[in-house]
């Protein structure tokens, strides 16, 4: 997505528009300072905060996040998923103005058979995937880890892919919404749930 | 002189360049001279940044000047080392774009054959009749300014101390064009930044319509264009403009960034000069700048190469200009790619060994046409490895996030573009083509 534009949908209006504050980033060593009077440190927060689905669990005091493109049921990625959902074709859905579903997470998770575990991508740093949604024969759909957490929706590198999962696919007749994300418990583990328009998923998993 | 025969002796050059025999040898006929046959090629090539003052970032960065043969002589095998390494000039841009792009600094084999065979001939000044003229860098009564006397100036509202204890800071200043300024909407061709100095990491402008708060740093209001190190002032091609409204303010978005401690600190009160477009105003096309960016991405440590990538669909026949890649000190590479509708895919810039010390504006030298529902896709690679970490100053045990501070990252990918239609924020986020009269919007479709 441009940048730009998303900053100017963001930016308050000069009622809104709080008094630029002295924000430290940093304090070094050597008693220099790194400082942020622009604003853009809080705006770039905004911007995501407005254009991002996150949902964050605490499991066991580990962080599990999942965040993805808020996007509306309009536009070039709207077409191009409802071109799939409806068509007799298979294939990934992949978004052009959007970076890919991502997962960060600070403890083991598996997913059926498939384990989703921290240090993926550097040792004893969180895990981060990208997760890509795939249409398969005879409408059944799944869930592709990838280890290329921060592509864009349209660079999907399947020599990446840690693996996939099943993933149960309901059409709720009548439903609206942006694409969203959210995990939830479900008995003694979790359910990551992704939805757009009438159109959601689900995937078990548990942690540890 | 063929170019596999340049090469041939460009080899041959350098492999005696630093040879006290060759060294010695006599000037004669044969021999290239610094007056008729190097000065030429530093006047157009090496001078823009190599002199003893500039008016942008991109001239004063340059740690010496290299106008005459008494600056030039005590860097010969230097100089005869970076040219054939083809480390100098700086061009970051692979050969796949050559030729698109103006400014480029790239040496043909001929001008480093004549550059080192100079040094290997005792770097001789030869006859000083043989020289050009002096290369100008601005006009007479200019003011200095290299686009030429601006046709309105506008100022940070005051001096700026960054302190002593300032390692990093972001910081906006806005500036109210008055009635006396700026009597009526003008369109602007020509934008030159003038910086306080080489601790000015990077400087953006941003127009904001009257009644409206400065925009945010390098983004939204009417962004008018970023400097940072490296970069030279750019005039758009004719019949292209950005408009400037009376009683706009201008927003100055600067980034210094320095060495702390006593004696650092210093005096910045930067400027930017506008120069207006001539003509029928009705027939220029409106040019915005931007950024195609990522801006949740997180490098973890020890990565050598990590891919963060974006893009946007352009929903309606667009016109390139200019490509800016942005990012602070673990970049390494940046490329930019359209893919069209009809499922084709070109290249538009791939820099391999993106320097954040070199932030280069490939500017074309003929506006770039892509249909409508082009999508372009923007690639950087970051390293932020233990080796880079010591080379440049930053903690690469850690993860790092989109930041404002030069330790901090960022992932865009500039563009100056014009639009053939009026394309607003949610059809621009979106890729939805605006309805041409009684027709409803369209999505882009980009491949």
């Amino acid at each position: 997505m441009g940048a730009t534009a998303l900053v100017l949908a963001a930016a308050p209006t000069s009622a809104q528009r709080p008094k630029p504050e002295r924000l430290l980033k940093e304090t070094r060593a050597d008693g220099s300072l790194v400082l942020d009077e622009s604003g853009l440190t809080r705006g770039f927060e905004q911007i995501k905060r407005m254009l991002r689905a996150v949902d964050v669990e605490d499991i066991g005091g580990a962080k599990v996040e999942v965040h993805a493109g808020r996007l509306p049921e309009m536009g070039v990625d709207y077409d191009s998923f409802r071109r799939l959902a409806d068509g007799p074709g298979t294939g990934m859905i992949e978004f052009q103005t959007v970076s890919p579903i991502k997962l960060r997470t600070e403890t083991g998770l598996r997913f059926g058979e498939l384990a989703v575990a921290p240090g993926n991508v550097a040792d004893d740093y969180p895990g981060l995937f990208s997760l890509w949604i795939e249409k398969l024969e005879g409408d059944s759909w799944r869930l592709i880890f990838n280890h290329e957490a921060d592509t864009w929706g349209t660079m999907h590198d399947p020599a990446a892919d840690l693996g996939g999962v099943p993933l149960q696919h309901q059409r709720n007749v009548g439903a609206q919404g942006p694409f969203s994300v959210a995990i939830e418990p479900d008995g003694g583990g979790y359910l990551l749930v992704l939805s757009w328009g009438e159109h959601s998923w689900s995937v078990g998993f548990t942690a540890g | 002189m063929s170019k596999q025969l340049s090469a041939v002796l460009v080899a041959a050059l350098v492999a005696g360049a630093f040879s006290p025999s060759l060294a010695m040898a006599p000037n004669d006929e044969a021999q290239p001279t610094f007056y008729r046959d190097v000065l030429p090629i530093l006047q157009a090539n090496c001078q823009t940044c190599h002199r003893s003052a500039g008016e942008n970032i991109g001239g004063t960065i340059a740690p010496m000047a290299l106008l005459t043969y008494e600056d030039t002589r005590p860097w010969a095998k230097a100089i005869a080392r970076a040219v054939s390494s083809r480390a100098m000039p700086p061009w970051f841009a692979t050969a796949a774009t050559r030729g698109q792009f103006h400014h480029e600094r790239v040496l043909s084999d001929d001008d480093i054959a004549a550059v080192v065979g100079w040094v290997n001939g005792g770097a001789n000044a030869g006859d000083a009749a043989d020289a050009p003229l002096p290369r100008k860098f601005v006009e007479e009564g200019s003011g200095g300014w290299s686009l030429g006397k601006p046709d309105l100036i506008v100022k940070m509202p005051e001096r700026y101390w960054v302190a002593d204890e300032i390692a990093d800071i972001n910081i906006n200043f806005s500036t109210k064009i008055t009635a006396e300024m700026l009597p009526e909407d003008m369109w602007v061709r020509g934008i030159e930044f003038r910086v306080g100095g080489t601790h000015v990491h990077h400087m953006c402008a941003s127009a904001s319509k009257p009644g409206q708060q400065p925009a945010l740093g390098k983004f939204g209001g009417n962004s008018l264009g970023c400097i940072a190190l490296g970069a030279e002032s750019q005039r758009m091609p004719d019949g292209y403009a950005m408009k400037l409204e009376k009683g706009s303010s201008v927003g100055f978005s600067l980034h210094y960034n320095k060495e702390a401690g006593a004696g650092s600190g210093f005096f910045d009160q930067s400027e930017i000069g506008f120069t207006f477009a001539d003509g029928d105003a009705s027939t220029l096309k409106e040019v915005q700048f931007d950024p195609i960016g990522n801006l949740t991405f997180e490098i973890p440590p020890n990565q050598d190469r990590w891919k963060v990538g974006a893009a946007r669909v352009f929903p309606v026949d667009t016109e390139l200009l200019a490509l800016w890649p942005h990012a602070h000190l673990r970049a390494v590479g940046a490329r930019y790619e359209a893919f069209y509708p009809d499922g084709t895919s070109e290249l538009l810039l791939d820099v391999p060994n993106y320097d954040q010390a070199w932030q280069t504006t490939y500017q074309y030298k003929t506006p770039k046409a892509i249909p409508g529902g082009t999508r372009v896709q923007v690639t950087m690679w970051y390293d932020n490895t233990a080796e880079r970490g010591r080379e440049r100053g930053y903690d690469h045990t850690k993860g790092v996030l989109l930041g404002t501070a030069t330790t901090d990252e960022m992932m865009l990918g500039f563009i100056s573009y014009a639009s053939s239609r009026k394309v607003d924020q949610l059809q621009q986020l979106l890729g939805i083509a605006p309805p041409t009269s009684g027709s409803p919007p369209t999505s882009g479709g980009g491949q």
